[in-house]
């Protein structure tokens, strides 16, 4: 039997009605939820949570901004459990926590600005397939628990340990639906091209999640099946001048291409994921003297973007266009995310789920259980 | 009916302590340097120009420090020892 960890000595317990309205209610009051209704994390609970990962439940995983609070394995597990996550999912919001707190990524600003920016986790290897991650129809949609709850667990530690309460802290003018919930896996298998976490300097066999600072999704359909019109269209769409990341001249803007699209691109001459970038770099470019005369971000002006032959890049470099491959095998529609711009895309390696998760007489998942062989550690 | 209960775990992570320990502030304004640190949105820049301006005259200011800091992220650790050691009180501005 699977030994069960200590609870740290300092977590509060508040003892409240088993009632799931009256559990809801104390969640929204606490200020604690999304909006939407929470799993209790009782004590049994956040231990079965626990016992997934081969780490000390006091362990300091990364101190989350601009609170600064520290993100211990328990209080991730704490929120985890609030969002529904499984405890085969721990491993993969314990590095979602690291790549968000990595400096480069700019928590700090992104928690706290007024713009509709939030952590879009990309999740690559084997893990995807392990813990039932969609990264086929709908991938960016309803339906897949991991997908589902990853993402809102990181929402939730967001606002409870890094305290960016809307409205307070998290001074959003419009907000987008991606703050609840904003994770995806790589189709990996039926893309042509090497995954995001090859790209980024990982092996196929490790399991990564990638964490960028993006906007909410805006599609592009193209039923041509013409490569290049496919890409320009979605060359177009990059080309916003209102976008941080053409206004700022930097961050990561993520494109996802269909299994089709990539498909019909592979045959059609793009072979790598590189020459693809390469095309919607090239074509994404905005003469500079289109701009409105007044600057539009005065604390960027013109001369501070990533200029190039008198036009606006879409991004520093042709390299930091982050192209997925996603979705269902249709070569019809496109999605891409604009970056914040203030921010750079990390990506860490999933470590930690060394134990087999323990029974789970309360879990009721729709995904797949537990895992056919744990998560890889790191190197 | 007796009513159940059911014990949960606090989720939320009290502030880094570091971030509450300020020096006090100085007990006046007349003959220090007060340093303004502005994000450089343009009410901040507005703002930081009316203190230029009135600390002095108002309150005896002996200078004025305004230090841009990035717009959208901490400013760096080595701007902040500077400002620390040009300057006995800081506002910082994040004005949108």
């Amino acid at each position: 039997m699977t030994a069960m960890p200590r609870r740290p000595a300092e977590t509060k317990l508040h003892r409240i009605s088993d009632d799931p309205d009256a559990i809801y209610a104390y969640a929204l009051k606490h200020g604690w939820t999304d909006g939407l209704p929470v799993i209790p994390p009782t004590p049994a609970r956040v231990r079965r949570m626990l016992a997934a990962v081969d780490m000390k439940p006091e362990t300091v995983v990364a101190r989350v901004d601009p609170r600064g609070g520290a993100a211990t394995v328990e209080r991730i597990a704490i929120n985890a459990v609030m969002a529904g996550c499984l405890p085969e999912y721990l491993p993969v919001l314990i590095a979602a926590v690291e790549a968000v707190c990595d400096p480069s990524f700019n928590l700090h600003g992104i928690q706290a600005t007024t713009n509709p920016v939030s952590p879009l986790l990309i999740v690559n290897g084997p893990i995807r397939q392990a813990i039932g991650i969609n990264s086929g129809r709908n991938a960016l949609g309803p339906g897949a628990r991991a997908n589902a709850t990853i993402g809102r667990a990181l929402r939730l530690i967001l606002l409870n340990i890094g305290g960016a309460i809307p409205g307070v802290v998290d001074k959003a003018i419009l907000g987008m639906p991606g703050k609840y919930t904003f994770c995806v896996g790589e189709n990996e298998e039926e893309s042509p091209w090497e995954p995001l976490h090859l790209e980024r300097g990982f092996r196929r066999e490790e399991s990564t999640v990638t964490a960028v600072g993006a906007q909410g999704t805006n599609n592009v359909l193209c039923l041509s099946g013409a490569a290049e019109a496919t890409l320009l269209l979605a060359a177009d769409a990059l080309a916003t001048m209102g976008h941080n990341n053409v206004l700022i001249g930097k961050g990561n803007p993520v494109v996802f291409f269909t299994p089709g699209h990539a498909r019909i691109f592979r045959e059609q001459g793009f072979s790598t994921k590189q020459s693809v970038k390469e095309f919607l770099f090239e074509h994404s470019q905005i003469p500079a003297d289109r701009f409105p005369p007044q600057e539009v971000l005065p604390t960027h002006p013109m001369a501070e973007r990533a200029l190039r032959n008198g036009k606006v890049c879409v991004a520093r470099r042709q390299e930091d266009i982050l192209v997925v491959v996603a979705g269902g095998p249709e070569p019809y529609h496109t999605t891409l995310c604009p970056s914040f711009g203030e921010t750079w895309a990390v990506t860490k390696r999933i470590t930690g789920g060394s134990r087999p998760a323990p029974p789970r007489p309360d879990a009721a998942g729709t995904g797949p259980r537990s895992p056919a062989r744990p998560p890889q550690r790191t190197r | 009916m007796k009513k159940r209960s059911v014990t949960i775990l606090d989720p939320t992570a009290r502030p880094e302590a570091s971030l509450h320990r300020l020096p006090l502030p100085p007990r006046t304004l007349r003959g220090i340097t007060v340093a303004v640190l502005t994000n450089r949105w343009q009410s901040m820049d507005l703002i930081a120009e009316r203190f230029a301006q009135r600390l002095p005259v108002e309150y005896g200011v002996a200078d004025v420090l305004i230090q841009p800091i990035p717009l959208a992220g901490p400013a760096p650790e080595a701007l902040l020892d500077e400002v620390a050691a040009r300057a006995q009180l800081a506002v910082v501005g994040l004005a949108n």
